[in-house]
């Protein structure tokens, strides 16, 4: 058995109406492994991504614990922890879905991508920029040097992506989370993108969390799947063997991806 | 914004006037201070192209030296508003909770009194109050604006995703403030400094005007018109020009705020 990363346990988000979002998930994340988090939109996917590392809103109650690396945090207490959370955050990375408005429309990409390298690694400025320079061509940005002075706006959404991407790599991660990365991506550039996340997976060695609706990528990209369905887990399996469960929920959803691929 | 015609408009308007009011020794050659009773009184003429007032002094030397005087008070003034507001707002807007509800309810009680009965008392107060204090006393009474304006800004960007990006990087909070949410905040602010300048040049001319602002002999544009009020009958000039320089200099703030308030919204 591989070495676990990341267990989570009971992990419970309320409103402030006092309405489950989540409750009573448990996780466990393998090193060097990609597991899926598969479900129907509002099931609480990118709500359980935010909350692994307390990231989520001070409007939603959380509750809960994770242990990472043996480590043993209390979700809520890690929210008013800021040293904690910034320790978590400088090993966990996060991309998301529409990953241009994750960039600060202010400020440059070398602005953005060497603030992690001087600020988290204690770098100088020239250092910075040639490791940002590094890493943009290593996700694959033409033009690099130009793009290292472009602007949020005058990026496209593959590019934006590949930059979040880059952005991630930039603190070394042990654990990737990937929110739905390509659902704003046309399709060509899905695939270049999904590989180019599984090319640095297999070079670096680090987890991939990979939440998703669309189960045709569960199977492309990972060996593992759990399924989530209005806030709490329904069914976990190898992504192999998805076509044997009788969970009429993950058929259904199995259908809907079939049905697409057809239309396609 | 620097294509925008009110913005530009505004702009020449305080430009102009800040530079003839800076380089003030360059364009009149009289000492706003000196005393001629030979010549008081005097309307319009090459002489004096403004004419001088009943002490015999030259209204465009006074005009141009308080306008000085004027606009470093605007300036100052919101400069130190626009400083508590941002800090004390940002503050709130991030943190939530129970600090923002302190701050919150103390820029509530703060809004409560009239600010300028509010300045009036502080002024009388400080009994002769020298320009710094008048700025502070300004600067002091009139931050809740901005900091309001900001605390609601930063509480939508809070929410905002590349905050959340850069949280979820490991930057600390401070950094994230400093660097990812106010910048993005800037622009309301900028709006409301430039509208609030024009109501502290506005203030400090009341207050001047009152005898409670800057004291004479040092020219102010409030001080002129105050001394202008004894003699309207005979020497229109004494108040129409330091009247044109107040309505020109808020006008010129006021199309600042709004070009800038348009180039924004676009």
């Amino acid at each position: 058995m591989k070495e676990e990363i990341l267990s989570a346990k009971n992990i419970e988000v309320l409103t402030a109406a006092k309405k489950f979002i989540l409750k009573g998930i448990d996780l466990q994340i393998f090193s060097g492994e990609v597991l899926s988090l598969a479900g129907e939109s509002g099931s609480g996917k990118s709500t359980l991504a935010l909350a692994l590392t307390g990231l989520l809103p001070a409007s939603l109650k959380l509750g809960g614990e994770i242990i990472w690396q043996k480590r043993r945090f209390d979700l809520a207490a890690l929210r008013k922890d800021t040293l904690s959370s910034r320790m978590l955050h400088g090993q966990i990375s996060y991309i998301f879905q529409e990953p241009s408005s994750f960039l600060n429309p202010t400020l440059n990409i070398a602005a953005q991508l060497t603030e992690v390298f001087i600020y988290n690694q204690k770098k100088t400025y020239p250092q910075a920029l040639d490791l940002s320079r590094g890493l943009l061509e290593l996700v694959g940005i033409k033009e690099a040097e130009k793009k290292l002075y472009s602007f949020p706006h005058q990026l496209s959404g593959g590019e934006a992506q590949r930059v979040m991407i880059a952005m991630a790599l930039a603190q070394r991660p042990k654990l990737l989370i990937a929110d739905e990365p390509t659902s704003n991506l046309d399709v060509t550039i899905e695939m270049e993108i999904l590989s180019l996340i599984k090319n640095m997976q297999q070079r670096f060695g680090f987890a991939v969390l990979f939440i998703t609706h669309d189960l045709s990528l569960v199977r492309y990209f990972s060996q593992r799947v759990v399924f989530l369905k209005a806030g709490r887990i329904v069914e976990e399996s190898d992504t192999a063997h998805l076509k044997d469960i009788s969970n009429p929920y993950i058929q259904s959803l199995l259908e809907a991806a079939e049905a697409l691929q057809d239309y396609e | 914004m620097f294509r925008n015609p009110i913005f530009l408009s505004g702009f020449f308007i305080i430009f102009f006037i800040a530079f003839v009011c800076v380089f003030a020794p360059f364009i009149t050659s009289y000492n706003p201070n000196a005393i001629d009773l030979k010549e008081a009184l005097l309307s319009p003429s090459s002489r004096h192209l403004l004419g001088t007032d009943t002490l015999g002094r030259d209204l465009l030397a006074r005009l141009l030296y308080g306008g000085r005087v004027s606009l470093a008070v605007g300036f100052v003034a919101v400069g130190i508003s626009v400083l508590i507001g941002v800090a004390l707002g940002s503050i709130a807007g991030f943190y939530g909770g129970v600090i923002d509800e302190v701050i919150s309810r103390f820029i509530d009680i703060m809004l409560c009194f009239p600010s300028f009965f509010l300045i009036l008392s502080l002024v009388a107060l400080a009994r002769h109050p020298s320009l710094y204090i008048i700025m502070a006393i300004i600067g002091f009474t009139s931050w809740m604006s901005p900091a309001r304006l900001i605390r609601a800004e930063i509480l939508s960007l809070r929410q905002r995703n590349f905050v959340i990006a850069a949280l979820s990087c490991g930057l600390s909070q401070r950094r994230v403030i400093m660097r990812h949410i106010i910048p993005n905040a800037w622009g309301p602010v900028m709006v409301n400094a430039t509208l609030s300048m024009a109501v502290a040049v506005l203030i400090e001319s009341s207050l001047s005007f009152l005898g409670l602002g800057v004291q004479p002999p040092q020219a102010s544009w409030g001080n002129i018109l105050l001394e202008a009020k004894e003699c309207l009958g005979v020497g229109w000039w004494m108040s129409v020009f330091p009247g044109l320089a107040i309505f020109f200099t808020v006008l010129g703030l006021n199309l600042i705020g709004e070009g800038i308030r348009e180039s924004l919204h676009k």
